[in-house]
């Protein structure tokens, strides 16, 4: 394989969901809203796919219903899908998922990020890597990659 | 009359004036009016021209070619031009200082008639042998090109002696340039300049020294500039294809730049490709076809973006409509064309199956592309792959992806029809054709209202070619879908449907569903029907000559219904229509005047008030704004002559002598006040020039009901219809009247004595009076806005707010009735004059105690919302502490305001610049509103703001990066999701604040 080819040509494009409706008790100022699955989807829906020009959303990789949050205990667990078991980009978007929600999420947050479970051939290799503070750490620091993570991210915003 | 240049005055004159010889015209006269010699001018600057010191003998040559320049091109003996040809010929070898004056003095000559066959060449061998373009500086070059531009193609004849040595000289002499300025030159000279010249074994080397400019890299130095990228770009394609001998290394060129992952060389290869189909012959080109045909379908199909993709679909159309004229070559194969058609369905036909798949948007438009290119591509593509289309939605189950293919079908039929390939024009497909008119008429029958409403939009598509019985079954489908349809979206597609059949099928849709099947007879307004079937009437109502008979109808509906939802509902559907056919549809209001609508219709209104009991509408103003929207409309399109009739009929209406109807005194009930509106909507859109009747009378009356009334909306009517009329008033001395009553009047509401309420009516009524003063260009406005600023300080607090609020209707972008849509005057800079004589409220803001500032505070805010840039750029230092300030007041509504007024500012570029200057003080305050606990919209507002200013350069900010993205952190948890969301954006836009 060339390095310009991709390696799934013709990927299933998912439709994307609407966007969330404001309701009378979100524009309501004495109302609390806490965070739910569909907020955490909306902060990473929009993240481009480093292979593809479409984000995570139509490629399926990211899933509402596969985000758990729990605003007592502060927990946060995404789960995604990579398009292809053998996707060599599955760590790179794992990465830029954690990336996002650290970002993006107060920091009273434990944010984990996995992959589906019997979605990839080496899904325990990157959901090891994926947890290790200390290894995205270190990955951040690296300024090539930190450059594509920004890239895949920044069009998001 | 002797000249009055001496030698001695001359050499004196080009010694105390330095850039002398750059403009001596008067020598040019003298030597014209024959008071003075060329050959005298040469005596009296021998001492110049033979000075030892280059600098000098460049002056003197300098005025020498300046008074050629000046000269008339047919001035010259040829015996003198000879003499000045080999004399300036000479210079060319003299020090490197005299030669751009030699240069200019050899352009001036051969803009002269007269010159004889030897002399171009002479001059261009001079040239050859003693200039070298490329040590030149950038002016001296651009003269040479215009030296080359008026030497090659005019004298091209005398020339050819040169042979090839000629084109090699252009190649040589153009080589290497470099400068954007001489660059734009050579590319807009070169194309007729390689046209003339027969390029023979140096057309490779001549395309070389073009081809290595692209794709042009060139950034402009500001968006004004004169050059830009895209522009260069153009015209270099211009030289790349000025020629058929440059076809294989254009094509060659183009396939490699293709290549590269960088996006403008893809957009300009695809637009020198479509160039290169019109300049080179289809022969030439088709030579290159699969490995063009290779490169357009991979950028077709997975290129990097929409442009890209769409520029490659451009690309095949036009390839194959280039080679649709190739004639056959070897028998019906090997026709280029065809060829290319099977490669592009068979490339496109495998991803079809897959609606979900990247691939499919990409291989539909391109499949598309092709069809557009001409009719026999449409007919293919009609006969070999909508068959199989069919053949798959009829296998797949979802209803949304047979919508898709759906919508496909109903593109494709489209192009075909306007390829004319209809059953009708090429009965080879007939068959095809039926199968998916045949496929939309199942499918409107399906419960799936996706499904519906595609199949709906390709029948209509496909109306002006359906046989009689299938027009029978489209009208039943029509008519049943318009009762019983529950979905809006589907009734708005058989609206656009039946509107289709009407204008290709009138008396045939007349007859049969206006008359007949839709017929509004016997209905009353409560069937949910009659609504449905009126705004079907409507629809059909634009076509000619259906309309008159509805617009009959709905007069008398109006006027003789006593169901106040049949005359809501009839306004609608009226509203409807005249919002669709806008300007477009003559026809229609041609129909309204000839049934004397407007007439009828306020007469109807005045009867309605007077018997208010029975006709209760008259106090709803929702249907008071739909019936306004009607009569504005009506108004507005007449012409003055039939305004004239109009008005004069309105006011009699308005202001009767007896005392049944008094729409504009303060005494009269509710009902006769709320029809002021209606008076606005028929005065309002007159043009300047149709004079209402006693309109200083209509003035004072509204200036008395807008002080007085308690009826908000007919306040706000009267202000503006009063406003519109002083804005369009004729006559200034009979204005400055009416406007000094008006003004006493005023005066005399909101005095200390009077009535609280009217004093603060009276004060919105000057910010009125003050906006339609001031876009007619009023001379004593700024009496008015200094009355205004004044009133600012008042004791009673409801008084000075409103008159800061008066600030906003001056001020505002869109005031209804007051727009040149109602033929206003609106001179230019009106806003910007408001602007410069409301800015005194900041001296007298800074003289109050900063408690007092309230209302200074709100008048700043609405006065700097919707100013011009350019106003605003001057004075800003001016305006900015006391903005700033105002973000550190506690009161929410003001905060909003302010907010949003610098939220304005910061979204339009020209305005953040000002503003830039101000981040310091700035950030902080936002950083700190973003957590004000009082007001959700005031935090929203303030990330917003913190997210324009990120767009600043980013050397103002990084001192302040990591403070901001540390407190936005807290605003990630704000309880509030809509403002976490603004967080979001803000924190973001942060973080790539400085990050390459």
């Amino acid at each position: 394989m060339s390095p310009d080819e991709k390696e799934n040509r013709n990927p299933t494009i998912h439709k994307r969901i609407e966007d969330r409706e404001i309701t009378p008790e979100e524009l309501d100022d004495s109302v609390v809203d806490e965070f739910d699955c569909r907020e955490i989807f909306d902060l990473i829906r929009s993240i481009n796919d480093p292979e593809h020009p479409l984000s995570l959303e139509e490629l399926n990789v990211v899933e509402e219903r596969l985000i758990e949050v729990d605003n007592k205990r502060n927990s946060i667990d995404v789960m995604f899908t990579p398009t292809i078991p053998h996707c060599s980009m599955a760590t790179l978007i794992g990465l830029c998922i954690r990336v996002q929600l650290l970002r993006t999420l107060p920091p009273r947050f434990k944010v984990s990020v996995k992959i589906s479970p019997g979605t990839h051939a080496t899904e325990e290799a990157i959901n090891k890597q994926l947890a290790d503070k200390e290894r995205v750490a270190a990955a951040l620091e690296n300024k090539h990659l930190i450059k594509v993570i920004n890239e895949c991210i920044c069009k998001s915003n | 009359m002797e000249s009055a240049w001496s030698r001695e005055s001359l050499l004196l004159a080009i010694k105390r004036d330095p850039s002398f010889h750059l403009k001596c015209p008067s020598l040019a006269s003298d030597i014209v009016a024959r008071r003075f010699t060329l050959v005298g001018l040469v005596e009296n600057l021998k001492d110049l021209l033979t000075d030892p010191e280059p600098s000098q003998r460049a002056v003197g040559l300098g005025v020498l070619s300046s008074v050629l320049q000046e000269l008339p091109v047919d001035f010259l003996r040829e015996d003198e031009l000879q003499f000045v040809v080999t004399f300036f010929c000479d210079r060319l070898k003299d020090h490197h200082d005299v030669v751009p004056a030699a240069l200019r003095g050899i352009r001036s000559i051969l803009r002269m008639t007269g010159l004889t066959a030897e002399q171009p060449v002479q001059i261009l061998r001079s040239i050859m042998l003693n200039i070298t373009c490329q040590s030149s500086p950038q002016e001296d070059r651009l003269i040479i090109y215009q030296i080359l531009d008026l030497l090659i193609l005019p004298h091209l004849e005398s020339l050819k002696v040169l042979g090839p040595d000629l084109v090699y000289h252009v190649i040589t002499t153009i080589d290497g340039e470099r400068d954007p300025r001489n660059l734009q030159y050579l590319f807009t000279m070169l194309p007729a300049m390689v046209k003339g010249l027969t390029l023979g074994h140096l057309a490779e080397d001549f395309f070389e020294a073009m081809a290595c400019y692209f794709p042009v890299d060139y950034r402009a130095p500001n968006d004004e500039e004169e050059i830009t990228r895209i522009g260069l770009a153009h015209a270099l394609a211009d030289c790349l294809t000025a020629v058929p001998e440059f076809t294989d290394y254009c094509i060659n060129l183009i396939l490699e730049k293709i290549d590269t992952p960088l996006r403008v060389a893809k957009n300009d290869s695809l637009h020198l490709l479509s160039k290169a189909y019109q300049a080179f012959p289809a022969a030439n080109i088709a030579v290159h076809l699969s490995s063009l045909w290779m490169t357009l379908s991979r950028e077709a199909l997975s290129g990097p973006d929409f442009e890209v993709r769409e520029g490659a679909r451009q690309c095949v159309t036009q390839l194959l409509r280039c080679l649709a004229n190739l004639p056959l070559l070897n028998g019906h194969q090997s026709q280029p064309m065809r060829q290319l058609l099977g490669d592009v369905v068979s490339a496109s036909i495998s991803s079809l199956s897959g609606v979900h798949t990247s691939l499919f948007v990409p291989a539909t438009e391109l499949l598309l592309a092709a069809a557009k290119s001409c009719a026999v591509a449409s007919e293919h593509i009609l006969v070999k792959v909508m068959p199989q289309v069919v053949d798959i939605c009829s296998e797949i189950k979802s209803q949304t992806d047979q919508s898709i293919y759906l919508r496909v079908v109903s593109k494709f039929l489209d192009v075909c029809i306007s390829q004319n390939v209809t059953p009708e024009n090429t009965p080879s497909v007939s068959v095809q054709w039926n199968l998916l008119v045949q496929l939309f008429f199942v499918s409107s029958n399906h419960e799936g209202n996706l499904l519906r409403k595609e199949a709906i939009h390709g029948l209509t598509t496909v109306v002006p070619t359906l046989s009689s019985n299938e027009r029978q079954t489209l009208y039943n489908l029509i008519c049943s879908r318009i009762d019983e349809e529950y979905s809006p979206d589907i009734r708005e597609e058989v609206l656009q449907c039946l509107f289709a059949c009407a204008v290709h099928y009138t008396a045939e849709v007349e007859q049969t569903i206006v008359k007949d099947k839709l017929s509004l007879q016997d209905f009353n307004g409560t069937d949910p029907q009659f609504a449905r079937r009126l705004e079907a009437h409507c629809c059909v109502a634009a076509v000619d000559p259906i309309g008159g008979v509805i617009f009959s109808f709905l007069v008398k509906l109006i006027t003789t219904s006593a169901d106040p939802v049949v005359i809501h509902t009839t306004f609608v559907s009226l509203r409807k229509l005249l919002k669709t056919s806008a300007d477009k549809s003559p026809y229609v209001y041609k129909c309204l005047r000839q049934c004397d609508f407007l007439n009828q219709i306020l007469l109807w209104w005045v009867n309605c008030v007077s018997s208010v009991q029975e006709c209760e509408w008259v106090k709803d103003e929702e249907v008071i704004d739909q019936v306004c929207f009607v009569v504005s409309a009506i108004v507005r399109n007449m012409t003055p002559e039939l305004q004239g009739e109009a008005v004069h009929r309105t006011v009699s209406l308005f202001f009767p002598g007896s005392n049944q109807f008094r729409p504009c005194e303060v005494s009269s009930p509710v009902h006769h006040n709320l029809a002021v509106a209606l008076l606005e909507a028929a005065l309002a859109p007159l043009h300047p020039d149709v004079q209402v009747p006693d309109v200083h009378k209509l003035c004072n009356a509204l200036v008395k009901l807008a002080i007085s009334c308690r009826y908000p909306s007919a306040v706000i009517s009267a202000n503006r219809l009063c406003a519109n009329l002083i804005n369009k008033h004729p006559n200034a001395i009979l204005l400055d009247t009416m406007v000094l009553s008006i003004y006493e009047t005023l005066k005399a509401a909101h005095a200390e004595t009077s009535p609280e309420h009217d004093a603060v009516q009276a004060v919105a009524t000057y910010g009125w009076i003050i906006r339609g003063l001031a876009m007619r260009g009023y001379s004593s406005l700024e009496i008015w806005i200094n009355g205004l600023t004044e009133l600012l300080e008042d004791n009673r607090q409801g008084v000075a707010m409103s008159a800061a609020g008066a600030f906003e209707s001056m001020m505002k972008e869109s005031a209804q009735s007051l727009d040149s849509e109602n033929y206003c005057t609106s001179r230019l800079f009106y806003k910007q004059r408001i602007f410069e004589s409301g800015l005194k409220l900041v001296s007298k803001a800074r003289l109050k105690p900063s408690g007092d500032r309230t209302p200074y505070l709100y008048a700043l805010a609405y006065l700097l919302k919707d100013v011009p840039a350019n106003a605003l750029v001057s004075k800003f230092g001016e305006v900015a502490p006391l903005l700033i300030e105002t973000l550190s007041q506690t009161s929410t509504a003001l905060l909003e305001l302010a907010l949003s007024t610098i939220g304005g500012l910061l979204h339009k570029s020209a305005y953040s610049n000002m503003l830039t200057d101000y981040v310091q003080t700035l950030v902080p305050r936002l950083l700190q509103l973003a957590n004000f606990e009082h007001s959700m919209q005031v935090r929203r507002t303030a990330l917003d703001c913190l997210s324009e200013i990120s767009k600043f350069p980013t050397h103002l900010l990084l001192p302040f990066k990591d403070e901001v993205i540390c407190k936005l952190s807290a605003c990630l948890d704000d309880k509030k999701r809509l403002v976490r969301k603004d967080a979001v954006k803000a924190r973001s836009c942060w973080l790539a604040v400085g990050v390459a």
